[in-house]
């Protein structure tokens, strides 16, 4: 039985000019101890959906309007409010985009994870202490035992980054959600950390939902990754089959416009022409029609499912998906 | 200790602004105030009455050697005796403020203390029916005059229309259930006149404070409504909630109290105040207006101490 199973999850926001459906069908596992890559352009609902998992949707304005979330097993969505956060940070946790405000400035570092560790695993205040100090040396901190007693503007982002490491893996949880964790960071610290999630996720047991924008990311890193388009996955399979052979027309186009260093210089960077469909104003049928060069007349009758189809090692939600070629 | 020396600096930074507050109150209330000479003097007086008047009062000093006067009568809190009553200005002070403080002191801390604890409500679940319903009170209270709370209130509780328990106004204060006795209608009267402005500044600074990152993470994290409230909401929103506080505190010993205290007839500084001003009773203007600059720059000095033991990112410098 895969950790987590979302099925068929559908997310609806409340806005000033109506209601948009943020996430329309998700449908994913994530096994144990597997990397998961969320990908796709902002505003296609992957942190929306990450959200829904964590039970941290801002409600109102939205609301899981169907569907289930499986964790171990147990449907989230049907979960109290104080059951949820007994299982966030110790079966669960998130780390976020944003490494410089996502710890509360007024406390020290060694309180915030020390408050973690004595709610969910019952420590003692020195016990939480002692604790705290082997994850800082964990997650690569220098001088941990001086560290713990400094406060979150004294350290830099790279470092703050990998204090909320420390702190999601202090309680060993089953699932980390990573949600653009390094999008915020320079270059030469992105790779560091993403290191650094992968080994400790690996030592831990722990499996991780990857959400990045960055499709290198999801390279590097990733067991199998998942497309979204517009709050729907439109592909998913195992990363190597995904970059390697994209059936997806907007997987394909997404790969393209990678910038990256060519034996020939192009001319310019491709790029998927048009741009997304209003949330609120969605056209009939699949919802990359209208940008994608190989739609057929029922593309614009019928919305496509997942489905694999052949040979192939991807699952793509395609009425004419590129073919299948033997390498 | 850090803290420690970090005051003793801002205090004695604190110096060139009393002068500066101390000195533009110099020139508007003492230098261009009230002249008495003619009110001492008879009718068809000569020059030489006119001068030795003036030389009495000090008028002819040159404009320095008074404002130094000013500053020693400040520092010493000697400003001579009350031209309406010859009664010892320190000593009307000392009778005064002691009863303003009792009688605004409730009202301020309660006012404070509700709105902060309704804005949390309204904007832990800011959207919804409670947040609305706490907002909308908010505006009416705001909306109403604070001539018609006091009435209202006087009428409901003081008047054989209510319950006609409370008394009307006065102020004979011997013991702790006198002071009850006279301090609930006008408390009541303050609490409801700052409780909408104050619960609308304070849901604001909490709704920011809710929609921050951290704020996510600690949810993320499995943190209890109360605990996140506290913890990182209202520990944060710290700041901005104590500048309020803190620089209302000169306005409602001096000023606050002056509508209340005259309609209650209470004998509080504001009255005092209020009655230096018509009749232009320049010693007590002179000690009002020194004492209010010198507890504003106090609490300037107060508010930064303070900012430095909430925040740990303000800086020694």
């Amino acid at each position: 039985m895969p950790l987590l199973e979302v099925d068929n999850l559908q997310v609806e926001f409340s806005t000033e000019r109506g209601v948009a459906r943020a996430i329309d069908g998700v449908s994913f596992n994530v096994n144990e101890g597997e990397t998961l890559g969320i990908v796709g352009e902002s505003g296609c609902g992957k942190s929306v959906t990450s959200l829904s998992v964590m039970g941290l949707i801002p409600r109102p304005p939205g609301r899981i309007v169907g569907g289930e979330i499986r964790f171990a097993g147990q449907d989230l969505t049907q979960l109290s409010d104080k059951a949820y956060r007994k299982l966030r940070g110790r079966d669960m946790s998130m780390i976020f985009q944003e490494p410089m405000t996502a710890l509360n400035p007024v406390f020290t570092i060694g309180n915030q994870i020390s408050d973690v560790l004595r709610r969910h695993k019952g420590l003692s205040r020195k016990q939480a202490r002692t604790r705290g100090i082997e994850m800082l040396a964990e997650v690569g901190i220098p001088a941990p035992d001086k560290r713990i007693d400094e406060y979150p503007h004294q350290l830099s982002g790279g470092m703050r980054q990998r204090v909320m490491i420390a702190m999601a893996l202090s309680c060993d949880p089953k699932l980390l959600i990573a949600d653009e964790p390094t999008t915020a960071l320079d270059v030469t610290i992105q790779a560091q950390v993403l290191e650094l999630i992968k080994n400790l996720a690996a030592d831990h047991g722990t499996a991780v939902i990857l959400i990045t924008h960055d499709l290198g990311v999801v390279a590097e890193t990733c067991d199998r990754a998942a497309v979204m388009y517009c709050g729907r996955i439109i592909e998913q399979g195992p990363v190597d089959a995904l970059f390697e052979q994209p059936r997806h027309p907007y997987t394909a186009g997404l790969l393209a416009s990678v910038p990256r260093i060519r034996p020939d210089r192009l001319p310019r960077l491709p790029t998927i022409p048009g741009i997304v469909p209003d949330l609120l104003d969605l056209p009939d049928g699949c919802r990359f029609r209208d940008r994608c060069g190989q739609a057929l007349e029922r593309c614009g009758q019928f919305d496509p499912d997942l489905s694999a189809e052949g040979d192939a090692r991807t699952e793509a939600a395609c009425f004419n998906p590129n073919p299948v070629t033997q390498t | 200790m850090d803290t420690l020396q970090y005051a003793l600096r801002k205090l004695v930074t604190g110096i060139p602004l009393v002068l500066g507050v101390t000195f533009i109150s110099f020139v508007l209330m003492v230098y261009f105030g009230p002249d008495k000479t003619y009110e001492l003097i008879g009718k068809n007086a000569t020059p030489e009455q006119i001068a030795e008047i003036r030389s009495q009062l000090g008028y002819d000093e040159p404009f320095f050697v008074r404002y130094a006067d000013y500053l020693r009568q400040l520092v010493t809190l000697e400003f001579g005796y009350s031209d309406s009553t010859g009664e010892r200005v320190s000593r009307i002070l000392t009778r005064t403020i002691p009863v303003s403080l009792a009688l605004t002191l409730p009202g301020f801390v309660l006012g404070n203390v509700l709105a902060v604890v309704l804005a949390l409500v309204a904007g832990f679940y800011r959207g919804g029916l409670i947040d609305r319903a706490i907002m909308a009170g908010a505006v009416v209270g705001m909306s109403i005059s604070f001539l018609i709370i006091i009435i209202g209130f006087q009428v409901l509780l003081s008047s054989s229309y209510g319950i006609n328990y409370f008394p009307v106004r006065g102020w004979e204060v011997y013991s702790l259930a006198d002071y009850l006795y006279y301090v609930t209608v006008p408390t009541l009267a303050i609490v409801f006149v700052s409780l909408g402005y104050n619960t609308r500044f304070y849901r604001a600074v909490i709704v920011e404070e809710m929609n921050r990152d951290h704020v996510r993470t600690a949810r993320a994290f499995g943190t209890p409504p109360i605990k996140l409230l506290f913890r990182n909401v209202l520990r944060n929103a710290a700041i901005p909630i104590i500048t309020r506080i803190m620089f209302s505190i000169p306005l409602v010993v001096i000023s606050g109290s002056l509508l209340i205290e005259s309609y209650f007839g209470i004998p509080g500084v504001g009255k005092v105040t209020y009655d230096a001003i018509t009749t232009g009773d320049q010693p007590i203007l002179k000690a009002v207006v020194g004492a209010t600059a010198v507890l504003f720059v106090l609490t300037l000095i107060a508010t930064d101490v303070m900012y430095k033991v909430i925040d740990p990112r303000v800086s020694l410098k």
